[in-house]
């Protein structure tokens, strides 16, 4: 991945000259570029059909119809006729980094299963950058992500916001903390056996007693620590990491994603959430059919996934298929993950995140609505709104180039770029092909 | 789109009696013959699925030991499982459900016509040939090496199969020898005892079964080739087959098809060099294709999978239908009777909304044999057939119990 990181320099369209001298990295491009004559999908402002896009030092510097767009001169053209260009796409939850061949143990960094109270486990510390799933995810246009640890603990640990492109570690994580990842429902009660082996807790009476008093722990303990603050001559309390990870959580500054599946288990964890007044995102509900209404009520948004989970016995075959556009028709705000139904490496499949939000409106969410629920939405759930998920001034100007509709799995992406950086549109699937290809 | 001879524009197909009784811009139906205007939609032949492991109840992988070639998958059975439901909603009408791969040579196979809410036997396809599952690589040995038993290597898996057929060899001989003695009326002949096992090997042998090996890298392909030639019989199809595009060229020769994901890969070491372009690449050298689910999930959308054929290698449009109709049909060998839409086929169709190669498609209406199955204008489930209470395997419909096949 290294050598490809090296080769960013003003690659355009279709270029195969990417195989170029490997260089070092150029800090950021200070060149000037115009995508023109493409078909804009904003996601913010409609669509623009002969649109001209410009780049400015890796941001958005201006964005409309042709002719109502002064491209500066000297200005590098990239003629877009007969394709269109649309914001980079965001996969609301990957393990990108945390795993590569998932059965393979030794390289997995998944979740931490010594307990299910594990809110100071930092994705950040085990995010491999290098990991070969990301570019595979790139050449389809997903250009940003979270990642999150796997659902095995009711608090699994806090997410990391990355970009899918950069020299390192550094560059590529746009965000620390962004997010804490809780769980709940019949998975995490992972300490129930037969046979007499149970521990606590193993019935979800036993996990929301735990996170209550979790969050109770953590009150007394802010609670500790302030008035410790006010005598000057006590010692300083020692610091705990954990009851000090969920702070900022129990403060409401950040988001709590919340994973859980069946409507009986939202209304559980939701009126835990409501005594702490957690700010929340709830995540798969893929069986909250009965509680909509309740949800659109909270004011809380969603991300679904995976919209491939299967309907129960005796639903109709499109009960998952049709959530989204429940959920949008009742104004709720909604994301869309890439999930495969019950996948356990949804990573993988990242790249097929579009076909996701596609299907979602094959089964009835507008398709304005389908397309931010992969761009603006999920960059808004995570604090990222003002800096990606539509092509608006001033934004990173993360933007793909694809030959048709992004949603529609015919289409194939032509160029991403990534903060103005046009990326190489080369992984290790497509080496493999020239290769044999010869 | 007839899979089989192009796209027709406006066209419009007769049945009668259950087949296809005409098809062309223009149809000589009786006048008497009721009429369904599909202006504005898109007509393709039942989508085929080659590897599924749906409505089995769990019992996929009979993995007590490698060789276990007398099983049969109809014993397993479960017609009112809800995923023969959701895949008759996403078009398909025909499945060949397959033994696991936990065994280097597994079960004998069932093929379905999708009549969902019809009983058991009226859902088999009736005198489909029958086929049977090969395994190689990493499922076996970690299933016997795991508990310390023969195969846990890949050497292991491939001499377990030798001796099997070396085995079956030796009772043909047996039986050989008794039937000569017989026929030559010696009354002091005394037939050999059946064994049900070593009989279904020496159906392998006599080329009475399809052989249908779950196999993934490029070398394995080639051994799997080789020991057939020694073996004398012939592989039918190589199911996932994710490194065929490394030695297209030699297997072509073989006749060998592929049975493959569209984009599946990386779930494990042997799926670590899978590319998307793999299944198009093999196509262009000559390689019979097919798309397969193994999945109760991707089961019910293999029309868009091969709808990403157009994206991964530019697959035509007909190039792409055909990957999920009639090659298909060829692996399981009823590809004269269904897979396209031809005069004398069975009338196994799917109407659709949209372009069935594109994101946005969804089945309206199934038609197997002539007969609607499923009508998503229909209320309830939209099976004119079924009623009542559909059962629930759990999992993923895979061979390795709640995970993905090969996982």
């Amino acid at each position: 991945m290294k050598s490809r990181l090296m080769l960013t320099c003003a690659a355009i369209l279709g270029s195969s000259a990417l195989a170029a001298t490997p260089q070092p990295a150029p800090p950021q491009v200070a060149h000037v570029l115009a995508i023109t004559g493409g078909k804009l999908l904003t996601v913010s402002h409609g669509t623009i059909e002969n649109g001209v896009l410009v780049i400015a030092n890796g941001r958005i510097a201006a964005v409309g119809e042709a002719g109502k767009v002064t491209v500066p001169a000297g200005a590098q053209i990239v003629d877009a006729h007969g394709l269109t260009v649309y914001p980079g796409l965001i996969d609301p939850e990957t393990n990108f980094g945390l795993t590569e061949i998932e059965a393979d143990e030794a390289n997995n960094d998944l979740a931490e299963p010594s307990d299910e109270i594990m809110p100071h486990m930092h994705v950040y510390d085990a995010f491999h950058a290098e990991t070969e799933l990301i570019p595979v995810a790139r050449l389809n246009g997903i250009t940003n992500a979270v990642v999150a640890p796997a659902s095995n603990d009711s608090i699994a640990g806090q997410d990391i916001f990355i970009q899918l492109y950069g020299a390192d570690r550094d560059q590529m994580i746009l965000g620390r903390d962004v997010a804490l990842a809780m769980n709940f429902g019949a998975d995490q009660r992972r300490r129930g056996g037969r046979g007499g082996h149970s521990e606590y807790p193993s019935t979800r009476m036993g996990l929301v007693t735990q996170l209550r008093q979790t969050f109770l722990d953590v009150q007394d303990y802010m609670a500790r620590r302030d008035a410790a603050a006010q005598k000057k001559d006590d010692k300083p309390a020692k610091r705990d990491l954990k009851m000090e990870a969920l702070i900022p959580y129990l403060k409401g500054e950040k988001p709590v994603v919340i994973g859980v599946y069946e409507a009986h288990d939202i209304e559980s964890i939701m009126e835990l959430a409501q005594e702490f007044h957690l700010k929340v995102i709830l995540n798969h509900v893929t069986h909250s059919q009965d509680v909509l209404d309740k949800i659109a009520a909270w004011k809380v948004p969603v991300i679904v996934g995976s919209i491939y989970d299967f309907p129960k016995a005796n639903e109709r075959y499109d009960a998952v298929y049709t959530l989204p556009a429940e959920l949008a028709k009742r104004g709720v705000k909604v994301a869309i993950s890439s999930a495969d139904a019950g996948g356990p490496v949804s990573s993988h499949s990242s790249r097929n995140l579009p076909y996701a939000a596609g299907f979602a409106v094959a089964y009835g969410l507008p398709y304005d609505e389908g397309l931010k629920a992969i761009t603006l939405n999920v960059a808004e759930m995570f604090g990222f709104g003002d800096k990606l998920g539509s092509l608006d001034v001033g934004k990173m100007a993360n933007v793909v180039v694809a030959n048709g509709d992004p949603l529609d799995v015919r289409t194939e992406v032509k160029q991403v770029y990534i903060n103005g950086v046009s990326v190489p549109m080369v992984d290790r699937q497509t080496t493999l092909r020239d290769e044999y290809s010869k | 789109m007839t899979a089989s001879h192009g796209t027709i524009q406006h066209g419009a197909v007769w049945v009668h009696a259950g087949k296809i009784a005409g098809v062309g811009a223009e149809v000589n139906a009786p006048a008497s013959a009721a009429v369904i205007d599909a202006t504005g939609l898109w007509l393709t032949p039942g989508i085929i699925d080659p590897h599924s492991h749906s409505a089995l109840d769990g019992d996929v992988n009979e993995a007590t030991s490698p060789v276990t070639p007398a099983m049969h998958m109809i014993d397993a059975f479960d017609n009112r499982d809800k995923a023969l439901y959701q895949a008759l909603a996403g078009g398909v009408t025909t499945e060949l459900l397959l033994h696991g791969s936990a065994n280097m040579i597994g079960g004998q196979a069932v093929v379905i016509k999708n009549k969902f809410g019809l009983d058991r036997d009226a859902m088999l396809f009736p005198h489909a040939p029958g086929s049977i599952k090969f395994a190689s690589g990493e499922n076996p040995k970690r299933v016997y090496g795991s508990r310390d038993q023969l195969p846990s290597t890949r050497m292991g898996n491939f001499e377990v199969m030798r001796q099997a057929f070396e085995d079956a060899r030796a009772y043909m001989a047996e039986w050989d020898a008794y039937n000569a003695k017989a026929a030559k009326g010696d009354k002091t002949a005394t037939a050999p005892k059946r064994d049900l096992k070593l009989e279904a090997l020496a159906d392998v042998l006599q080329g009475k079964l399809y052989v249908q090996i779950h196999c993934y890298r490029a070398d394995e392909f080639l051994t799997e080739e080789a020991i057939a030639h020694e073996y004398g019989y012939k592989i039918r199809a190589f199911h996932h087959a994710l490194e065929m595009y490394k030695v297209a060229d030699k297997i072509e020769p073989e006749g060998t098809a592929i049975a493959t994901f569209a984009d599946w890969w990386g779930y494990k070491d042997e799926a670590w060099d899978a590319i998307p372009w793999n299944a198009v690449l093999c196509m262009r050298k000559g390689i019979r294709v097919a798309l397969k689910s193994d999945s109760n999930d991707h089961i019910r959308r293999l029309n868009q999978e091969a709808g990403k054929m157009v994206h991964y290698g530019g697959a035509t449009e007909d190039e792409a239908i055909r990957m999920v109709t009639l090659n298909p049909a060829w692996i399981i060998g009823v590809d004269d009777r269904t897979g396209s839409i031809d005069v004398g086929k069975d009338a196994d169709l799917v109407l659709w909304n949209q372009d069935p190669l594109s994101t946005y498609a969804r089945a309206q209406k199934v038609y197997i044999d002539g007969d609607l199955f499923f009508d998503a204008s229909l209320s309830g489930f939209g099976t004119p057939h079924f009623s009542g209470a559909m059962h629930d395997a759990g999992g993923f419909g895979s061979d390795d119990e709640g995970e993905e096949d090969g996982q």
